[in-house]
């Protein structure tokens, strides 16, 4: 690859938010929600410290020598992600995860569905990583798309 | 002989602003926010340098660490470190600074000596603080 060619980069930016949840499947019955999500199935819920990472992908602009507008950018996710997430129970306050399991899975699916047509262009959003804890964290990039 | 990547880290703490010259102050403030300050800021970063290669039988290593460390520091560290990107650099005298244009800086930079090690680099990540760090894999846009 020459250094005169345009360059695919990735830019990814991190963010921070706090929120409860419980896994369980309604139509379940307790016996098998204990079976099957084990502590994480509390009826109290328990919460995390979540990490996300968005990363999009794009070239260096002419102009400002960057793939995305980075404030423009924040504020998307912090419109459309964080103040809808941040400090709630992902479970009942959440309108765009509603009807869903809030596991770390379908969390990273569903802040895609809520980020990919609001990342501003010509940026375009390539992944979604969400972090519930050191141990476990969950990657998505989009609908039919192989990492 | 399987090929392997290997990643090492090399930091650097360098000083950078972000400005167009031909632009105004408020514009270039409109457009970079508190980047545009043009007596500078600063950011210790950190490039983690992936490289692909087969691992010779008789040692067990893709690359000896020692030369790949050395490639590291000549490329990365020596030139950037404690530096003023802006001012010092050559390459961003009309380039501005942004973790995205370092990260494909150093890309073309790596290619040749990392090449003499018998290396193929694939992926150049580099962190600017624990929010936000560019990554390149090679891809043409």
């Amino acid at each position: 690859m020459s250094s005169a060619t345009a360059k695919k980069l990735y830019l990814t930016r991190r963010y921070d938010f706090s929120a409860s949840h419980r896994l369980y499947n309604p139509t379940f019955s307790d016996d098998k929600n204990w079976a099957v999500f084990r502590q994480c199935n509390n009826p109290n819920g328990h919460g995390h410290n979540y990490e996300l990472e968005v990363t999009v992908s794009g070239v260096s602009q002419e102009m400002t020598g960057m793939v995305v507008d980075i404030v423009a950018l924040d504020e998307a996710v912090k419109t459309r992600v964080l103040d809808l997430c941040d400090h709630k129970n992902l479970n009942l306050d959440v309108p765009f995860m509603a009807d869903m399991i809030p596991t770390v899975e379908n969390i990273a699916v569903a802040f895609w569905r809520q980020l990919v047509d609001h990342i501003p262009l010509p940026a375009r959003l390539h992944r979604i990583r969400v972090v519930e804890t050191r141990n476990n964290a969950a990657e998505y990039f989009g609908e039919g798309a192989s990492s | 002989m399987p090929t392997v990547t290997l990643t090492r880290k090399a930091q650097f703490s360098a000083a950078h602003f972000y400005d167009r010259p031909e632009l105004s102050d408020a514009e270039n403030q409109q457009l970079f926010y508190a980047c545009s300050n043009r007596h500078g800021h600063g950011h210790n970063y950190t490039a983690w340098v992936t490289v692909q290669g087969p691992v010779d039988p008789a040692t067990g290593m893709a690359v000896n660490l020692k030369d790949l460390k050395t490639v590291l520091n000549d490329v990365i560290v020596t030139p950037l470190d404690h530096k003023n990107l802006n001012h010092e650099i050559a390459f961003f005298k009309n380039q501005i600074p942004t973790v995205e244009n370092i990260t494909g800086y150093l890309w073309d930079e790596l290619q040749a000596p990392l090449g003499e090690l018998g290396l193929v680099l694939v992926r150049l990540k580099l962190v600017e603080n624990e929010d936000l760090y560019a990554e390149y894999l090679g891809e043409a846009a």
